[in-house]
């Protein structure tokens, strides 16, 4: 993985001090509540309903053992002994006092980590393919560029003050674990006939109110001109963006409002103006940061282990485990394996300290130091030996995090909610440890199959509820919490957002609400067909005609 | 209203004038839309003309008029609105402007840098009072990412310069120094042959595998009773923390080679210390080095050069001098420290330049360590240090630094300079350099 050479360490000690600064300005009363505002965004540090929220950036979900230690030590000595792994690939700490940040972030520096831009109108947290580097369907390590682009979009001199915020995500696979085109920059990397790396851009994508599927600016831009390209969308955005109305800020209602024909053209006139200038990336450059994300040293090993074949016999459980909680990896004899942050009946993403150090023992001993982040707020092991997968499943089982549901209807996405969020208008957590529960039952879940279940507890989306193949809205209607439930939503390379079906549900009706839903699909579904898949087949009726017959 | 240039309050000459009020004789700015009215009759006008841009008003609207304005001033309605950012970018890279270029309105401190990254050169402030903390924001990173219209050179370029340091130009610092021109003394020692250059690198290597556990005084042994015996010398400058280095060096062995740069351009405080240290540590080998008189009379007849050509005067006043006064050995020992900031804050503990071995063993202390040092070995403080000198170097360029400044904000005070070079010509003859 990449390590930080002399720049990059100066540059996040450089950020500690300068915050150090800034909080010592404001608790000495220099700099009022809406000054410090901006300064404590651009790092992180939120004010939530009952403390300060910190959310510390994970550069595309990548974490090493040390880092991890570091996570699980910050947790345990400055918050309450847990912390929040985030559809960003981020963590949140939900309790730091203000006066512990910079403390907080001199260590997370001592790890190589930092806060900056995890908040604010800027470039936020670059995020990726969590099988990055190992997945079998992908062309290359897509962290290379994600490594380039987080160097470029940090306190970058004239994006650092845009419309709205802005996040970028770079997939190389075909199965875009991304949700490249949710974003507000998607990259897919490509190569053509010629063997040349280049990228498939598309911008305007994203969730919150206004849902979008990015479209494609540019089909095959080199790879040398990746920053320019990105640095002339974010120019057109900045001079043209709108500032004057919070909701219709983000880049794709100005995709939207000029068309994605004019748009493009504003790009591509900027982007000939600027190719040939200093961001054109030098050959040995990229070659330095590609040489961070060279392939680890492998062992020769036999592409089918005996030891797992026999394990896989022998052990339902871990059969069953296997069976959705691993996946196929380019190297033979290897695995990828995905701890399960959503226990039946606990809070999606959440990790205690405890949980932490185990996890970095675990990835020490069976995963060459190294764990990642998904966006669907679980943890993957990316370099597991077949060999050893049945002692590593038996120590997450140890750990709570065995639970099989990767991508079944349990492994819900939720935001935290109007139990933390400040601006949320519902609860999302109880909502998923209900469901969790209600659906609790891992032969039904398996039964039923692939199907992504989404929760945001207001209309800001951070739970993906648009891209959800259900996806649950927390609203508020007159001090009472109401949930609306969409259909259709989905993330992978054929994105699409959920249509609403109808009138929300009152909170004691949302869970059976579901469960009719996954009956409807239970029943109309042909062969082993998804959810996703039926729905588009059969279309909102069936669904609609159920859930509202009985009032 | 104040203005802030480069970092330091600055007399504003232009006034801003409303697009009905009568205009000032003086320098003036006025709106866009006034120049699109009065045009003709602005151009008239015997004295020179600024241009305000409102934050949805781009450059792009008067570029072919910019020859006329000797000021381009960007309004920040409320320092959220990021358009001017894009502007002054705009106006330097695409339109080339040379002009000024000033910012004003809803400006927080912590975007002045970022600012002036991308061309703006000056900032209507509130409060004078305030001026500090401006200053303080311009210097709160050494790094950075991204190409800017500034002379500051991204990490990607730093990096590529790294990586071919052994090629012999160096284009930033010829330029940073001006001393290229000027041919170097008859009697100049030889540049090292390339095979010197990779023992250096090949012993920066090893020492890192070998000594990189150990503590400064243990390094410091090593290197002059096991490496390079009878082959090493100690620069120092006597200056705030120098005490610290040779203390240690003191209790290893007193006969140490120290070499001090009399540049003749002293105070007499540190000349003192000097004598004061050596006495009290029982230094019994402290060498002074002084520049050439000849070449002093040559290049600086009246003493004045640092006024006018900095880096040339420290060139014949430190550079050559230590350059010969280093030829003999193989390796130096340095008491340059990372926290002392700006290029120093990268300091490898081992490092190769100019074919030498250059030790840094206090590279990792902070000020807190050197001052539990200094008392618990008792050791005088330079008697500069309690008026605010916290590095010193000669009289004409050192300066004090106000709290809140990193230490060696003094030196070469308002001259794109932080260093005297000794620490940076040969630096480039080296292939690696590590931290330990």
């Amino acid at each position: 993985m990449y390590r930080y050479d002399e720049f990059d360490q100066v540059v996040v000690k450089e950020r500690v001090e300068q915050f150090r600064g800034q909080v010592e300005r404001r608790l000495k009363g220099e700099l009022t509540t809406d000054e410090f505002r901006p300064l404590r965004l651009m790092n992180g540090l939120y004010a939530q309903l009952h403390a300060y929220m910190l959310r510390v950036a994970i550069p595309y979900g990548t974490l090493s053992t040390r880092q991890m230690h570091m996570l699980a030590h910050i947790a345990r000595k400055y918050d309450r002994d847990y912390g929040h792994f985030t559809t960003r690939q981020n963590i949140q700490y939900n309790w730091p006092r203000l006066v512990d940040v910079p403390d907080i972030l001199a260590d997370l520096a001592s790890v190589e980590m930092h806060a900056i831009q995890t908040s604010g109108n800027c470039i936020r947290n670059v995020t990726s393919d969590q099988y990055a580097g190992v997945a079998a369907d992908e062309i290359v390590d897509s962290r290379i560029y994600s490594e380039i682009l987080r160097q470029w979009s940090t306190f970058h001199p004239e994006f650092s003050f845009l419309p709205r915020k802005f996040k970028i995500a770079v997939t190389a696979a075909a199965d875009d674990r991304a949700a490249v085109r949710f974003h507000d920059i998607g990259v897919i990397v490509h190569k053509n006939e010629a063997g040349e790396i280049g990228f498939e851009i598309m911008a305007g994508g994203g969730m919150g109110r206004t849902p979008a599927v990015a479209p494609t600016l540019n089909k095959f831009v080199p790879e040398r001109d990746l920053l320019a390209y990105c640095e002339a969308i974010l120019r057109v955005y900045n001079l043209l963006g709108r500032r004057d109305n919070l909701f219709k800020a983000r880049i794709k209602i100005l995709v939207m409002s000029t068309g994605v024909e004019a748009f493009t053209k504003m790009v591509e006139e900027e982007f000939a103006l600027i190719k040939d200038s200093a961001l054109k990336l030098p050959e040995e450059e990229i070659a330095r940061i590609r040489a961070y994300f060279a392939p680890p040293g492998y062992e020769d090993l036999a592409p089918q282990s005996k030891a797992l074949d026999a394990h896989l016999l022998k052990d339902k459980a871990f059969a069953d485990w296997h069976s959705v909680n691993a996946a196929a990896h380019k190297q033979p004899g290897y695995v990828i394996a995905t701890a399960s942050l959503k226990p039946t009946g606990g809070v999606p993403g959440d990790c205690s300290s405890d949980q932490m150090d185990a996890i970095a023992d675990l990835a020490k001993k069976y995963s060459l130091g190294e764990v990642r982040v998904t966006h669907e707020q679980n943890l993957v092991f990316p370099y597991v030996r077949q060999d050893d997968l049945y002692a590593l499943w038996q120590q997450f089982v140890r750990l709570g995090i065995a639970t099989p549901n990767l991508d079944l209807i349990s492994d819900i996405i939720s935001c935290p909610g109007l139990d933390y969020c400040g601006l949320a208008t519902a609860r999302s957590i109880p909502v998923a440890q209900q469901l969790s529960e209600r659906f609790a039952d891992l032969k039904r879940q398996k039964d039923i199959g692939e199907l992504r279940l989404n929760i945001s507890g207001c209309i800001n989306a951070c739970g993906h509820h648009h891209a959800g193949n259900i996806g649950i809205l927390g609203v508020d209607k007159a001090n009472q919490e109401f949930y609306q439930v969409t259909l259709g939503g989905h993330d992978g390379a054929d994105a699409s957002i959920g249509e609403i079906v109808g009138p929300s549900f009152p909170s004691d009706k949302i869970i059976d609400a579901v469960e009719t839903v996954v009956d409807v699909y239970m029943a109309q579904r042909q062969g082993k067909e998804r959810f996703i898949d039926t729905y588009r087949r059969v279309g909102m009726k069936p669904f609609k005609e159920k859930l509202y017959a009985a009032h | 209203m104040p203005l802030i240039r480069d970092g330091n309050l600055a007399l504003d000459q232009w006034v801003h004038r409303g697009d009905d009020e009568p205009l000032a004789d003086g320098p003036t700015i006025v709106s866009l839309d006034r120049w699109k009215r009065d045009r003709a009759a602005l151009l008239t006008r015997n004295a020179p003309l600024g241009l305000r841009l409102k934050s949805d008003q781009a450059p792009a609207q008067v570029a072919a008029d910019l020859g006329h304005f000797s000021v381009v001033a960007l309004e920040f309605p409320t320092f959220k609105d990021g358009r001017p950012f894009s502007y002054a970018k705009l106006l330097r890279d695409r339109y080339g402007y040379k002009g000024e270029v000033r910012a004003f309105g809803h400006i927080l401190r912590d975007q002045y840098l970022f600012l002036d990254r991308l061309g703006v050169n000056s900032i209507e402030v509130k409060d004078e009072k305030q001026l500090r903390e401006w200053k303080t924001a311009l210097g709160e990173f050494s790094v950075f990412y991204q190409p800017g219209v500034d002379a500051r050179r991204p990490a990607m370029a730093l990096r590529r310069q790294v990586a071919s340091a052994l090629k012999p130009s160096r284009p930033d610092f010829d330029d940073l120094t001006r001393v290229a021109d000027v041919p170097p003394p008859a009697d100049a020692p030889p540049a090292p042959s390339p095979a010197r250059i990779a023992v250096a690198d090949a012993k920066v290597r090893a020492f890192s595998h070998k000594y990189g556990h150990l503590s400064a005084p243990k390094l410091i042994a090593a290197m002059i009773d096991v490496e390079f015996k009878g082959n090493i010398a100690l620069v120092s400058s006597f200056g705030t923390e120098a005490a610290v280095l040779l203390h240690m060096v003191s209790e290893i062995d007193r006969n140490l080679p120290v070499l001090f740069l009399d540049t003749q351009k002293l105070f007499g405080e540190t000349l003192r210390y000097r004598d004061q240290l050596v006495g009290q540590l029982g230094l019994s080998n402290v060498q002074t080095i002084r520049p050439d008189a000849e070449r002093v009379k040559e290049l600086d007849p009246n003493g004045m050069l640092f006024s006018r050509r900095a880096n040339l005067c420290c060139q014949i006043r430190k550079v050559e001098p230590l350059e010969r006064a280093l030829h003999p050995y193989d390796a130096w020992i340095t008491g340059r420290k990372r926290y002392q900031g700006r290029r120093r804050a990268v300091l490898p503990v081992i490092e190769a330049a100019g074919g030498r071995v250059k030790i840094n063993p206090l590279a990792g202390w902070s000020k807190d360590l050197l001052d539990e040092y200094f008392l618990e070995h008792g050791l005088p403080h330079h008697p500069l240090e309690a008026e605010g000198f916290l590095s010193i170097g000669c009289m004409p360029c050192t300066d004090r630094v106000a709290p809140g400044e990193d230490m060696r904000a003094g030196r070469w005070r308002g001259q794109d300079k932080d260093e005297c070079g000794i620490h940076e010509t040969p630096a480039a003859q080296s292939l690696t350099s590590s931290g330990l």
